[in-house]
C-alpha cells in the first residue's frame, strides 16, 4: 500500500538557524507514530510543514501523493501547540466551525467524543482551563475522517489524569485506516501508543524504528532509547 | 467564501454593535445637546467619517489576523476567498454606514427641518447618474487602495523578522508613489481625484459641490490601467498567502 505521507530531502531555515536538515521519511497507513525530541529539535517545524503552515527551503511533501497544498488541507486534520478556536466561540461554535469548514468532519462522533471528554457544549472556549482545552482540540481534530492527522504536544502541560483522559480519546476515536502522528518529549506517557518512533535531533532524523524493533534489537524501552539519544 | 465571512462578522459583531451604539448616542448628543445648527451638522458629519475609518481599520486588522491565524490557514478554502471575505465584510459595514446616515439625514429633514423627502431628488444640476458615478468611483478608489493595504500586508507576512511590519509600510508607500509617478506618465495626469469635489468657503458658509466623473480626458485609461495593477496586485497577494506567507 502506498504512504500516506512521504517527506523527500525538506530543510527550512529560519534566518540563519537551520531548523530542518534534508529530513526524508515515509509513513504507512493506519500508523501511530511518535515524533519525538527535545525542546527545538524540529518536531513542530515539520508538523507545521506538513500541514502547510510553513513552506520548506527545498525538497518536498506529499501527502497520499499530492504536493501540499489546498487538496492536501482536506486531507489533513492538524492540532497545533495553539488553539485552532477563536476567544468569543463557545464549544459548540467550534463544533459548528469545523463542521462548515470540512465536509469530513462527523458532527455525530464529535459529541460523542465530548462527552467523553466531558465537555459542555454551552461553556466559552475563552474559560475552559488548560487541560479541558486541549480535550476541546483533540476532540476536533479527531472527529475529522482525515488521512492524517497530526497531534503537536497533546499532552504537553496538563495535569496526569487530563493526560490520561487524552491519551485514552486518541486509542479510541482515531480512525485506523488513517495515520497518526503525535510529536511530544513526555515520551514515557505515550510510548504505549506508538507502532513507531522517529526521533528528531538539531533538525536531522536520527532514527525512524518500530517500537518491537527497539524493545528486541536494543532491549530497551522507548523512553531509555530517548534518554540515551537526548542525554547532555 | 460567505462561510467565511460569516465568521468575519461573528468574530467582530460585538465591535461592530459597539460602534453602531457609540454613534447614535453621539448623534442623538449632538442633536439635544448643541444649540448651533453648523456644529451640530459639522460634528455629526464627523462622527459619521470616523465611524467609517474605523471600518476601514477593521477590514484591514481583519485581514491581518487572517493570514495570520491557523484556524484560518488550515482550512481548505482558496486564497482568493481568504482576500475577498474581509473586503465584502468592510463592505457591507460601510453600506450599513451609509444607510443609517441616510435614514438619520432623513429623520432630520423631516422632522427638524420640516422638509419634504423629495427635495433630495429634486436639486439643480445633479443627476442621480452623476451620482452614481461619483459614488461607484469614490468606491473603487477605496478599493483598489484596499487591494494596496492588502498586498502590503501580505509582503510584510513573508519576512518571518520584527522588522515585517517596517517592510510592509513602506512597500505601500513605494506602491502609492509608483502609481502616482506611472500614470502621471502614461497619461500625463490628465486626471485627478481632487476634481471629483469642490469645497468653498464663502462668507456665508461651506458649500460642497460633487463634480461626478466625467469619463474623458483619460479618466477611462486610468481607471483600466489601475484595474490591471489592482489584477496583478490580487495575483500577488494570493501567490504571497499561499506560498510564501508563514504562520
Amino acid at each position: 500500500m502506498s504512504n500516506i505521507l512521504v517527506v523527500n530531502q525538506v530543510n527550512k531555515v529560519y534566518g540563519r538557524k537551520q531548523a530542518l536538515n534534508n529530513v526524508s521519511l515515509n509513513i504507512a497507513p493506519g500508523r501511530i507514530v511518535g515524533l519525538l525530541g527535545s525542546n527545538g529539535s524540529g518536531k513542530s517545524t515539520l508538523m507545521k510543514l506538513v500541514a502547510g503552515l510553513l513552506h520548506p527551503a527545498s525538497g518536498s511533501i506529499q501527502v497520499t501523493g499530492k504536493p501540499i497544498g489546498l487538496e492536501t488541507k482536506s486531507l489533513v486534520s492538524f492540532m497545533p501547540d495553539r488553539p485552532l478556536t477563536e476567544k468569543w466561540m463557545k464549544v459548540r461554535d467550534a463544533i459548528a466551525y469545523y463542521r462548515d469548514f470540512y465536509a469530513d468532519f462527523d458532527e455525530e462522533k464529535a459529541r460523542e467524543m465530548l462527552e467523553f471528554m466531558n465537555l459542555a457544549e454551552d461553556e466559552r472556549v475563552s474559560h475552559l482551563s488548560k487541560g479541558m482545552n486541549e480535550r476541546l482540540q483533540l476532540t476536533l481534530a479527531l472527529s475529522r475522517k482525515a488521512r492524517l492527522y497530526l497531534l503537536d504536544e497533546p499532552i504537553g502541560g496538563v495535569d496526569p489524569v487530563a493526560r490520561g483522559k487524552i491519551l485514552d480519546a486518541i486509542v479510541k476515536f482515531y480512525d485506523e485506516d488513517s495515520s497518526l502522528i503525535i510529536s511530544t518529549h513526555l515520551v514515557n506517557d505515550i510510548e504505549r501508543i506508538f507502532d513507531e518512533v522517529v526521533f528528531i535531533r538539531e533538525g536531522k532524523v536520527f532514527m525512524h524504528e518500530e517500537v518491537e524493533t527497539i524493545r528486541l534489537k536494543h532491549g530497551k524501552s522507548v523512553d531509555e532509547m530517548f534518554k540515551e539519544v537526548y542525554a547532555e | 467564501m460567505m462561510t467565511l465571512l460569516k465568521y468575519d462578522f461573528r468574530r467582530s459583531w460585538n465591535t461592530l454593535l459597539a460602534g453602531l451604539v457609540i454613534l447614535i448616542i453621539v448623534q442623538l448628543a449632538l442633536t439635544i445637546f448643541v444649540s448651533s445648527g453648523v456644529t451640530a451638522n459639522v460634528l455629526g458629519m464627523m462622527a459619521y467619517v470616523g465611524a467609517g475609518v474605523a471600518i476601514f481599520v477593521k477590514m484591514i486588522k481583519t485581514y491581518t489576523a487572517n493570514i495570520r491565524s491557523y484556524n484560518r490557514r488550515l482550512i481548505p478554502v482558496t486564497g482568493l476567498s481568504h482576500m475577498l471575505s474581509p473586503i465584502i465584510f468592510g463592505a457591507l459595514c460601510g453600506l450599513g454606514l451609509l444607510l443609517i446616515g441616510f435614514v438619520h439625514v432623513c429623520l432630520y429633514a423631516t422632522l427638524k427641518l420640516k422638509l419634504s423627502l423629495f427635495v433630495f431628488f429634486d436639486v439643480p444640476n445633479i443627476s442621480v447618474a452623476e451620482v452614481m458615478s461619483t459614488l461607484l468611483f469614490t468606491g473603487w478608489i477605496v478599493l483598489f487602495m484596499t487591494i494596496m493595504i492588502f498586498f502590503s500586508i501580505s509582503v510584510a507576512g513573508t519576512f518571518r523578522w520584527k522588522t515585517g511590519p517596517w517592510i510592509g509600510i513602506v512597500t505601500f508607500i513605494v506602491l502609492i508613489n509608483l502609481l502616482s509617478w506611472l500614470e502621471n506618465i502614461i497619461f500625463s495626469g490628465k486626471f485627478s481625484p481632487n476634481d471629483l469635489f469642490q469645497f468653498t468657503e464663502e462668507s456665508t458658509g461651506i458649500s460642497f459641490t460633487a463634480n461626478g466623473v466625467i469619463w474623458a480626458d483619460g479618466r477611462w485609461g486610468t481607471t483600466v490601467f489601475e484595474m490591471a495593477l489592482a489584477a496583478l496586485l490580487v495575483w500577488g497577494i494570493i501567490y504571497m498567502n499561499t506560498k510564501k506567507v508563514e504562520v
